[in-house]
């Protein structure tokens, strides 16, 4: 017969255990697809892509059916973890931890090209463009990854506001200080259309979300 | 045995400290390391501070209030929050008052992180699920100044409990299974062309070769999309080759079969590359390295030791 358990190790075994089942729950990848997903360029690219599939496999579907569906589905999983990770969000607050790993999940054929201008003398002189690799204190601020998360993840948004436009008055902050010869600064996002070799050739890039802000606003701050 | 008796016997086990303590060297060597890049860069006041003190977030704003931004003026929460972490990371490299770190470390990113929530990314978020555990590990008990204070006052550091690893490389499994399961982009699969890799690299955000490159780098991304897939989607083979080689006294083909191939062994080597291959390939900062920080733990103590005697014989 086997030694009976030692009431500690059975308690510890028991949380570890716990702890093992909550974080593979809040792991797991449920699809949580939420009608702004669907504005943007690649949720339709990949609905289109997949109705196409789908219908070639001999399902009929459309693509408002189909994103229909990837709705209710996400509604209803984003119900479910939310209610299962109820008890544990005060301390996932306090520390923020979490398993939610969707690295490069959904790569973006429709990326944006950060781009910072300085107007000099009436002329745009280019001072960024990303993913320029060069020396100088703004280029090295960019790329950094958490400036570039930023502009990567607000900047794709259909409007961004709020702290991408905060991020663009403190990149021309920096520029009218370290310039005293620039009168504007020009911040963009500019949208860049990858295509697989052999599928034609690339559109042009396109302007977008262009803020701009002038030394005058900028020395009459508060 | 039943599975109850296993589960308690195997989280019972003790060994020797070396591992955790390599993963919190290595992962307080990365939270340095890129706080001090925050530093010399200029942007303390620009990621952490409140809008009224030159920050770019609104952190006064937040529901419920943080408690750090409340308790200090708005001019001074930024540079003293900073001192702070790095204060507390360099504690944790070298062993002093290593759990208290771990959590004053953790709690304080917490509340950092939401300043400005866009600056906080995934490989944050792994590095405060690593703190918490550490707080609650051993990692304190070897290649540390509290291991030397120990000894000074005769207590013993001997073996410390092996869970806290097992839970390193169970993070790890869930890292890239998951990774790998939220994959569902037509790009990662052949429906579109396993492009995904391809596609990432040509990024402005991400991007680190010339567009011209990529392209005519073209099958090889596909080759490698299709590659990084699959070993993400492998991960819970890494769990089962620790239990083979754990039992491997024991009968059975595939076992002896795991063990012969070195299934762990190679399973971490590709990892490594992989990562090594994105931190070359892509601007990733630091995450391939925190990442790799946690591959200590997938080794036993006896293992590290035995390796580092052939090296110091070599």
């Amino acid at each position: 017969m086997s030694a009976p358990l030692r009431p500690w190790p059975v308690v510890r075994a028991l949380l570890v255990g716990a702890v093992i089942a909550v974080e593979w729950l809040d792991a797991l990848p449920l699809p949580t697809l939420r009608p702004s997903h669907l504005k943007q360029p690649i949720a339709q690219a990949e609905l289109a892509r997949w109705t196409q599939l789908l219908n070639d496999l001999g399902v009929s579907v459309s693509e408002e059916e189909l994103a229909e569906r990837g709705l209710a589905v996400g509604e209803a999983s984003i119900a479910f973890q939310k209610t299962a990770m109820a008890p544990f969000r005060p301390l996932k607050r306090l520390t923020q931890t979490g398993q939610s790993w969707g690295l490069f999940a959904y790569p973006d054929p429709f990326a944006g090209r950060l781009i910072v201008e300085a107007e000099v003398d009436g002329e745009w002189q280019p001072r960024f463009r990303a993913p320029e690799r060069g020396a100088s204190l703004l280029s090295r601020q960019m790329r950094y990854r958490r400036v570039r998360g930023v502009y990567d993840d607000l900047g794709d948004r259909h409007k961004p506001r709020g702290a991408y436009n905060r991020l663009v008055d403190w990149i021309a902050g920096g520029i009218f200080e370290a310039e005293p010869a620039v009168s504007r600064v020009q911040v963009r996002l500019d949208l860049v259309t990858v295509k697989l070799p052999g599928e034609g050739d690339e559109p042009p890039e396109k302007r977008r979300h262009a803020r701009v802000r002038s030394r005058a606003k900028w020395a009459a701050r508060p | 045995m039943s599975v109850l008796r296993w589960w308690v016997a195997l989280l019972d086990r003790r060994e020797g400290a070396g591992p955790q303590a390599a993963v919190r060297i290595l992962l307080a060597l990365v939270i340095l390391l890129d706080w001090l890049q925050i530093g010399r860069l200029g942007l303390v006041q620009a990621i952490f501070a409140p809008e009224a003190a030159g920050g770019i977030g609104r952190p006064m704003s937040r529901e419920p209030a943080l408690w750090l931004y409340a308790a200090l003026p708005a001019e001074q929460v930024a540079p003293l929050a900073y001192g702070a972490v790095l204060v507390l990371a360099g504690m944790l490299l070298v062993g002093l008052a290593t759990r208290f770190s771990a959590a004053a470390l953790v709690l304080l990113m917490a509340q950092l992180a939401l300043a400005l929530p866009a600056t906080d990314r995934g490989i944050d978020m792994l590095i405060r699920n690593m703190l918490v555990l550490l707080v609650f590990a051993h990692s304190h008990r070897a290649w540390s100044l509290d291991a030397h204070v120990r000894r000074w006052l005769g207590w013993e550091n001997g073996l410390v409990p092996a869970w806290p690893r097992y839970l390193v490389v169970m993070q790890l499994v869930i890292l890239y299974f998951t990774a790998g399961l939220q994959k569902v982009a037509s790009s990662w699969t052949p429906f579109g062309g396993f492009s995904a890799l391809y596609i990432a690299m040509r990024d402005p955000a991400f991007a680190v070769f010339p567009p011209e490159l990529v392209s005519a780098l073209f099958p090889m991304t596909q080759a490698l999309t299709a590659g990084s897939l699959l070993w993400e989607w492998g991960a819970p083979l890494l769990l089962l080759s620790l239990f083979y080689r754990d039992t491997r006294t024991r009968p059975g083909r595939l076992r002896a079969l795991c063990n012969r191939l070195r299934i762990r062994e190679l399973y971490l080597l590709l990892g490594a590359l992989f990562h090594l291959g994105t931190a070359v390939s892509l601007q990733l900062g630091i995450f391939p390295w925190a990442v790799l920080a946690l591959y200590p733990a997938c080794f036993h103590p006896d293992e590290l030791r035995a390796a580092r005697a052939r090296w110091s014989r070599e």
